[in-house]
């Protein structure tokens, strides 16, 4: 009994370590189901406080620096200028019944078939090209052209 | 009367609604320059980036899909273009990084502790993964729900609390020698 008393208080100190830990020492900015299960835990509990003033003297020089950077900075004229130059400029439209990214899959699929076939008639209209057309510039047919044309009718 | 949720004010941005495009700016400005600020260290550039990025919302709106979250899509956004900027930024003697002289009539002894501790800490926030900083930007400052942020930052939720836990670890080191020792 004592044993099983035991092992909860340490499964239930290890589950608040680990998530002050990583949430800091502010209970209300844990996740939602950890809150009131700390909340209850830390209220009577010696160990659990002193975790919770160890890691707030980290949150407020945190919370000091954020202020100092960015809280205390005045937003309203930059947000007066997003607002004022933005909505100057027209929104993008497109049609509902299609998807943004489906137009131009359809197209670089469209592209590629396109090229497929180019390349395969480029290869199959090869053996049947006139021959003095290709080594026009040669008095004598090319050898090479022979060793790479099996199916030329040239003899 | 409830305030609108951002997905109601994107409705209407979608239709042209300036008055909500100004409601969701105000709500999220804060945000985007923090982290474009972080990463950028210049006023100017991240003021620019948040333009950019608000901009970018705007014109895109009638586009917008409900799957993501608004917070999500503006930190995605802002980290990017803030990566873009960096890219494109010229070498230059950043003025920010020149030692910040003591002020004549700030000389009581704790308050020099108080602004060395300060310092310090902002020293070891430098140093972390600049996905420590924005979970600690996004979670802590900003008081995003943990599984926002970390769908923001394209993590699980046990990943955001080691994240942070990490940054944490980090950043005690600096101020209390005994974290080891505690946990």
């Amino acid at each position: 009994m004592t044993d099983d008393k035991t092992n909860t208080i340490s499964l239930d100190m290890h589950r608040f370590k680990t998530l002050i830990s990583a949430h800091g020492s502010n209970i209300a900015k844990w996740p939602e189901d950890s809150r009131n299960w700390a909340l209850a835990y830390s209220s009577d509990n010696k160990e659990a406080q002193k975790f919770i003033s160890f890691e707030k003297e980290l949150d407020d020089v945190l919370e000091d620096i954020h202020k100092t950077t960015i809280k205390s900075e005045d937003f309203s004229s930059l947000q007066y200028k997003i607002v004022s130059e933005a909505t100057h400029l027209p929104q993008q439209m497109y049609s509902g019944n299609q998807h943004p990214l489906m137009g131009s899959s359809i197209q670089s699929v469209a592209a590629c078939f396109m090229l497929c076939a180019c390349l395969a008639a480029g290869m199959f209209s090869l053996p049947y090209l006139p021959l003095d057309t290709i080594t026009s510039t040669y008095s004598e047919p090319s050898f090479a052209f022979l060793e790479i044309n099996p199916l030329s009718s040239w003899d | 009367m409830s305030e609108p949720s951002d997905e109601d004010l994107m409705s209407a941005i979608a239709e042209g609604d300036q008055k909500a495009f100004n409601l969701l700016t105000s709500r999220h400005l804060k945000m985007v320059y923090a982290i474009a600020l972080q990463r950028l260290k210049h006023p100017s550039d991240a003021e620019e980036v948040a333009q950019d990025v608000f901009t970018r919302l705007w014109q895109n709106a009638p586009k917008w899909e409900a799957e993501a979250k608004i917070s999500t899509w503006l930190y995605r956004v802002c980290v990017n273009r803030s990566i873009d900027m960096l890219r494109r930024r010229k070498p230059m003697t950043d003025i920010e990084d020149v030692p910040e002289i003591p002020d004549g009539a700030d000389n009581a002894l704790q308050t020099l502790e108080t602004k060395d501790r300060k310092r310090q800490i902002e020293e070891a926030l430098g140093n972390l993964t600049s996905e420590q900083r924005d979970a600690i930007q996004l979670v802590y400052f900003f008081e995003m729900r943990q599984q926002e942020a970390a769908d923001s930052l394209g993590l699980s939720l046990a990943a955001l609390e080691s994240l942070l836990r990490r940054a944490r670890k980090k950043l005690h080191t600096v101020l209390n020698k005994n974290y080891e020792e505690l946990y």
